[in-house]
């Protein structure tokens, strides 16, 4: 009976054993860049584009979420946006043609455009036609549109620019880790992102041009965006500190139907 | 208690298999020793050259006497470190065409290649016309540099820390762990300012080259990288 019991015993062991083990095998393997597959979920698509956002200039104001204390390097979130509904996309949309703007990488700071066909976008394998660019011009100054092929169809193309610091490139905003490119160095003014919508005066003396971001929309339209802030509610430069509340993004853009080859505004 | 036995073997074979699976499942094709077979007898193979090990990104870091970091260029023709600690050394290296690559920024990270024409570069304003290609292929099997029309189309001004795959950057960083994690099988082939084409492997920062750091504290920055130019000033860029 005992002899029994203690087999039993050992089977009911191992097997526990078996799924823990399992468990680690299924879990360690898996990569945490991947962001979480939810295809399964389907969600048809059916949203007809919205045309009363056209020729004018439209605002998103505080779109994003506060970066936890201590944790400001989670890139975990990544966020939607659709720049024709002018409206945040929920994560479930992320298969679908119903955002244009993706948020992803550290800080959710990297954007990307809507694109099904490059495996590498958050869409990938949808039907949207997306991409992004970036122009070292002023949002006024940019009245083109831009070739087809200049547009950017990857995962976290524009972010840090190579004038501050960790750049990436052309960006859409200056990382000042330690407060010196912009500020005296002081320790509220270290850690701080500038977006670069308008040009910026460093304390070297040179002034970084303004950038502006163009997107190629999910569904072909255009839009041409200004970067103002990451920081909620604050919208002045002078007025970010190391702890402001981030990141929530703010800009203003104009939308331009598919086939357009000008940002015109109407309205 | 036969049946018991059989089942209970079954386990054990199960559990074996398992964890062999688990064991042998997440390791990378890191053939053992990252060190080992860095020298293929053509390329030029640097180990644990020391960066400004006194620099520091931020405030009050421990044993670290300073603020950022000086900025060193390296010569690929007789291996000189050169540093730029003061005005005088500005003047005197960067805009002459006497280095090949630049290591820059935090923990002297950021590499670029000797070219005047980019704002941000440390040679802005020389006339050096260096451009350099990434290309995603294992080091020796690089074996020809690209089209002089591909390096003019080269967008790639620094190689730092990489932000996605897609990302020109030699290596990720951990939000994990604020470890850097260099980018297994990436070269880099380089136009360099005498007009050579040379390819470069950019292999790790952390001393000893280890194959995977866990440690934060692990002594940084010693740079290990390999290079190969071309001195006949043809493309072939072969090494095995």
């Amino acid at each position: 009976m005992n002899m029994k019991n203690n087999f039993k015993k050992k089977v009911l062991l191992k097997a526990l054993l078996l799924s823990f083990l399992s468990v680690l095998f299924l879990a360690s393997c898996s990569n945490d860049d991947e962001p979480v597959k939810d295809d399964d979920v389907e969600i048809i698509d059916d949203t007809p584009s919205s045309t009363s956002n056209y020729y004018k200039v439209l605002r998103a104001e505080n779109f994003g979420y506060t970066l936890a204390d201590g944790n400001e390097l989670e890139d975990k979130a990544v966020l939607y946006y659709s720049l024709v509904d002018n409206k945040a996309v929920g994560s479930e949309y992320r298969k679908t043609s119903r955002w244009d703007l993706g948020f992803s990488g550290l800080y959710s700071s990297f954007l990307s455009g809507n694109n099904g066909a490059n495996t590498g976008n958050l869409g990938s394998g949808n039907s949207a036609i997306g991409g992004i660019y970036i122009v070292e011009q002023a949002f006024d100054e940019v009245v083109n549109v831009p070739n087809d092929a200049v547009f950017k169809t990857g995962d976290r193309i524009y972010g840090t620019d190579d004038a501050g610091d960790f750049g990436g490139g052309v960006g859409w905003y200056l990382y000042d880790f330690d407060g010196i490119f912009v500020r005296d160095g002081a320790y509220d003014n270290a850690h701080i992102a500038y977006a670069l919508g308008e040009p910026l005066l460093l304390k070297s003396g040179n002034t970084v041009p303004a950038r502006t971001l163009i997107v190629k929309t999910a569904k072909g339209d255009y839009a041409k965006i200004k970067m103002i802030s990451v920081y909620k509610d604050i919208l002045k430069r002078e007025d970010y500190t190391r702890k402001s509340p981030k990141m929530f993004f703010t800009f203003e853009y104009v939308l331009v139907p598919k086939g357009s080859t000008k940002f015109e505004i109407k309205k | 208690m036969r049946k018991m036995k059989t089942i209970l073997s079954k386990y054990n074979l199960l559990l074996v298999l398992l964890v062999s699976l688990v064991i042998t499942s997440c390791s990378n094709n890191e053939d053992g020793d990252t060190s080992a077979g860095l020298e293929d007898g053509k390329s030029t193979v640097i180990r644990d050259l020391a960066g400004d090990t006194n620099g520091s990104m931020g405030e009050g870091v421990d044993g670290k006497t300073k603020k950022g970091f000086d900025t060193f260029l390296f010569r690929f023709s007789d291996k000189k470190q050169i540093w730029i600690r003061n005005a005088a050394d500005s003047t005197q290296y960067l805009k002459t065409k006497d280095w090949d690559i630049a290591f820059t920024g935090p923990y002297n990270s950021e590499v670029y290649v000797n070219k005047g024409s980019y704002q941000y570069n440390p040679g802005y304003g020389g006339s050096a016309t260096s451009a350099v290609v990434k290309i995603d292929n294992p080091y020796a099997e690089v074996t020809e540099a690209p089209s002089d029309q591909e390096f003019s189309a080269s967008e790639i001004n620094k190689i730092g820390w990489a932000f996605s795959d897609a990302a020109n950057g030699w290596f990720f960083y951990s939000l994990d762990t604020h470890l850097m994690i260099p980018i297994k099988n990436r070269t880099y082939v380089i136009h360099l300012p005498d007009g050579k084409y040379a390819k470069l492997e950019l292999i790790n920062a952390y001393q000893g080259n280890p194959p995977t750091v866990t440690n934060l504290n692990w002594p940084a920055p010693y740079f290990t990288f390999r290079y190969f130019v071309q001195n006949d000033g043809s493309k072939n860029l072969k090494t095995k």
